[in-house]
């Protein structure tokens, strides 16, 4: 029965909500504060970036980096071992974030160009840069929040499964002997 | 380069920070005399009760993006950011308050560590929101 119950259990680090939302709490306050001290200097700047196509590019880069550190940061702060599966997982998932808003500015774009075109005869550039700024932010915020609240809901289901797993093998043990 | 002040965003934060958070622990601080109470935030709010004010704080500045001239495709996908982030604080406040009333083990720390961050991450974002808000009002006026 010792033997059964000693069987293999995965051993990964446990995230907790909590520990990314400081760090996108404190990005989100960083860009606040940047539009309050740069009111003009600020969207302009995002906006440069955007047009010459390396905003979603770099925004991935620097969230998976971000992500990353702070996953290190978690596993030793809990004493634990980081696994390269999860590693690999919250950049999978960092980057699926950074590539729905990618997709969502994009329709954005598309969409108040088209508007502009048919409706008003005007034809603006696309998107304006205050719509920029405001996904730019939630980009950043969900790019660091969403793959950890991912990662915490996988880990309560695959820590729930072998919890199952387990007390039924140890069952079977008990009525075997 | 002028720096600018986002009144109306810290008009709001004033509002929502001592109403919610200052207010209670005031009112417990004037009893301290009388009762001998612990009168430390952390006692106050031990039960993840951040968590769930983070939730109000969410749920109010999905109102105001609602009021606000921005397209429905931007309004959704702040409201559920949002909306995520205030449920999570929530979720704290919840999962405390269901493992109490069944009588299970609880870590009081741990909850009030997770309500305390949560709350800060609602309210970073909600902060931000309402300077995106007043910034782009201020661009359409100009």
């Amino acid at each position: 029965m010792n033997r059964m119950m000693s069987s293999y259990r995965l051993n990964a680090v446990k995230v907790r909500l909590s520990d990314s939302a400081v760090l996108a709490g404190a990005v989100s306050l960083l860009y606040a504060l940047a539009l309050i001290v740069c009111p003009r200097a600020f969207p302009e700047l995002l906006e440069h970036i955007f047009k010459w196509g390396y905003f979603f590019p770099a925004l991935a880069v620097l969230l998976v980096a971000a992500n990353e550190i702070l996953f290190m940061l978690i596993s030793r702060r809990r004493a634990q071992k980081p696994d390269l599966l999860t590693s690999g997982y919250i950049a999978l998932l960092t980057i699926a974030v950074v590539v729905a808003f990618t997709g969502l500015v994009t329709t954005a774009d598309a969409q108040t160009l088209f508007s502009h075109i048919f409706i008003s005869s005007r034809v603006r550039d696309g998107i304006s840069s205050e719509e920029l700024l405001v996904y730019a932010h939630l980009a950043m915020v969900s790019g660091i929040f969403l793959p950890y609240l991912v990662v915490r809901g996988t880990q309560n289901y695959v820590s729930d499964a072998n919890s199952a797993d387990h007390d039924a093998k140890v069952r079977n043990a008990a009525a075997g002997q | 380069m002028r720096a600018w002040i986002p009144i109306e965003a810290l008009w709001w934060l004033g509002l929502y920070a001592g109403l919610g958070v200052l207010a209670p622990w005031l009112l417990r601080w004037t009893q301290k005399g009388r009762s001998g109470l612990d009168t430390s935030p952390r006692k106050l709010f031990q039960r993840g009760e951040l968590g769930l004010f983070g939730l109000l704080l969410a749920i109010s500045v999905v109102l105001d993006l609602h009021r606000s001239g921005l397209s429905t495709q931007l309004i959704l996908t702040n409201a559920v950011v949002l909306g995520l982030s205030g449920v999570m604080g929530a979720s704290a406040w919840l999962v405390d308050y269901s493992r109490v009333s069944q009588g299970l083990a609880n870590s009081d720390q741990r909850t009030w560590v997770d309500s305390r961050k949560l709350l800060f991450l609602v309210l970073s974002i909600a902060f931000t929101t309402e300077v995106l808000l007043e910034h782009s009002v201020e661009v359409w006026q100009r």
